[in-house]
């Protein structure tokens, strides 16, 4: 199926590049949106993602803002304005929390938090003039019910989730939309940062998580891409504007019951 | 050329459950609709039957299985109730309660089977959200949050068998189009939301 209005649209994906975004890229592309993707660092594999998807680039680390806003600007060049921002770049480390280096434990809140935080700040002027525009946050279940080894990461995504909700509050009047994903786990490169974390290999790592999920498998990027999709059309953002949806392929053990 | 989905509809004849009947059948799915009512608009089949009664609803679900295969079951099934929390006769609490929570349950163990051999199947369950009515909806609401609990275990249980249990709790007043198209996207396009309440605005969103 396509979805007619997302046709045009112009779309900026930070963390476009890999993971996730990748897939999301591949989706707005296929919806035959208008792409751009952030990541950190232009290679060959961006210029892939780039060639599959007819997508221009802005590249930059977001943990500086000056270059998140940047990154925005840029973004909102190729095209005169931005339709759909999905935040989605995220920076992840694993350690104990008393043994946690601080640089890297900001580092995370730099990337995750802030950093989009100025990406939305540049985008949403921008937004209000062109008469509204929806924003899609990635939380992560780590946000939602934490998660061992992951607290800054686990802040950061949280703190993005209550973002998201004051942002939809704020900007309503300005037809400003705002939905936030919050994925399980998701079989992407970042999984090697918990393999890397348990001294496990990666098949080991997917093993693992797949025990405590109900479905009793991780996720394929695409279902997330889907979800955004579905989000950036004019009714799955008029719908879950200020709201999360969990894509987790069911309660994890750990989930709170009142989640 | 690909055979038609089909989709269950409980509380066909209803607001809720006709603007999804309406959206599938534009969409060319297959549409059988279920309840109290002679008659139901936007159905390729019809049955009347009272969802608080299981052999009845199990009975269709055989009948509806030895020609297709049920791929989503939508439970837009409740009852208007007069009168608040204070006042309310038991009776008619158990007849919502039956009709809400029961039929959810009756639809599930009928249609979850014939699901569970194929590995596949969606089945959202309509649990409006009332907070921001003004107005005593307490038992309304009450009926309503039991399918919160019931979605998420009877979703947990099966959803390794790649059937996904969703409740949606829209704002009351629902906008309709809206939901219709949720569940259109959870029966169609989603394949890992499972297990979940999913809350979405309403006409007059209060965020």
């Amino acid at each position: 199926m396509r979805y007619k209005d997302l046709k045009d649209k112009i779309v900026f994906i930070t963390g476009g590049t890999q993971g996730i975004g990748e897939a999301m890229a591949v989706k707005f592309a296929r919806e035959k949106a208008r792409v751009i993707i952030n990541g950190r660092k232009n290679n060959e594999k961006v210029q892939g993602v780039a060639e599959r998807t007819g997508a221009k680039t802005a590249m930059g680390d977001l943990q500086e803002i000056k270059t998140a806003e940047e990154v925005t600007k840029q973004a909102q060049q190729y095209y005169g304005k931005l339709d759909v921002l999905v935040c989605n770049a995220a920076g992840m480390s694993m350690s104990p929390f008393l043994e946690s280096e601080e640089d890297t434990w900001w580092r995370q809140i730099k990337i995750n938090l802030t950093g989009h935080m100025a990406c939305i700040r540049s985008a949403i002027p921008d937004m209000k003039r062109n008469g509204g525009g929806t924003i899609i946050l990635i939380s992560s279940f780590f946000g939602s019910i934490g998660w061992t080894n992951a607290t800054g990461y686990g802040a950061s995504k949280s703190g993005i989730l209550t973002m998201g909700q004051y942002l939809a509050r704020t900007y309503a009047e300005d037809n400003i939309r705002v939905c936030t994903i919050i994925p399980g786990v998701i079989d992407t490169p970042q999984l090697n940062v918990d393999a890397n974390d348990l001294g496990i290999s990666l098949d080991e790592v997917r093993e693992m998580y797949a025990k405590d999920i109900a479905m009793e498998r991780i996720a394929r990027p695409s279902e997330i891409a889907a979800m955004a999709a579905f989000l950036a059309t004019e009714t799955g953002s008029r719908a879950f504007s200020g709201r999360h949806v969990i894509v987790s392929g069911g309660e994890y053990r750990s989930t709170p019951y009142y989640l | 050329m690909e055979k038609n989905k089909t989709i269950l509809i409980s509380g066909c004849a209803g607001k809720v459950g006709g603007a999804v009947a309406e959206l599938f059948s534009q969409r060319g799915w297959d549409v059988v609709g279920l309840d109290l009512s002679p008659e139901a608009e936007n159905t390729d089949s019809y049955y009347q039957c009272d969802m608080k009664d299981f052999e009845s609803v199990k009975q269709i679900i055989e009948t509806i299985e030895e020609s297709k295969a049920i791929d989503a079951v939508f439970h837009g099934a409740g009852m208007t109730f007069e009168g608040g929390f204070e006042d309310t006769n038991m009776e008619d609490w158990e007849e919502l309660l039956r009709t809400v929570l029961g039929g959810a349950a009756n639809l599930c163990r009928a249609a979850a089977s014939y699901m569970i051999q194929r590995k596949q199947g969606k089945i959202i369950l309509l649990a409006p959200d009332y907070r921001w009515v003004k107005g005593d909806c307490i038992m309304e609401a009450s009926a309503a949050g039991t399918l919160h609990g019931f979605a998420k275990s009877f979703g947990a249980e099966v959803a390794k068998d790649n059937i996904l249990v969703n409740a949606l709790a829209p704002n009351v007043p629902i906008d309709r189009s809206a939901l219709a198209e949720t569940v259109f996207y959870l029966a169609e396009q989603d394949s890992y939301t499972a297990a979940q309440v999913i809350s979405m605005g309403g006409v007059k969103d209060e965020i």
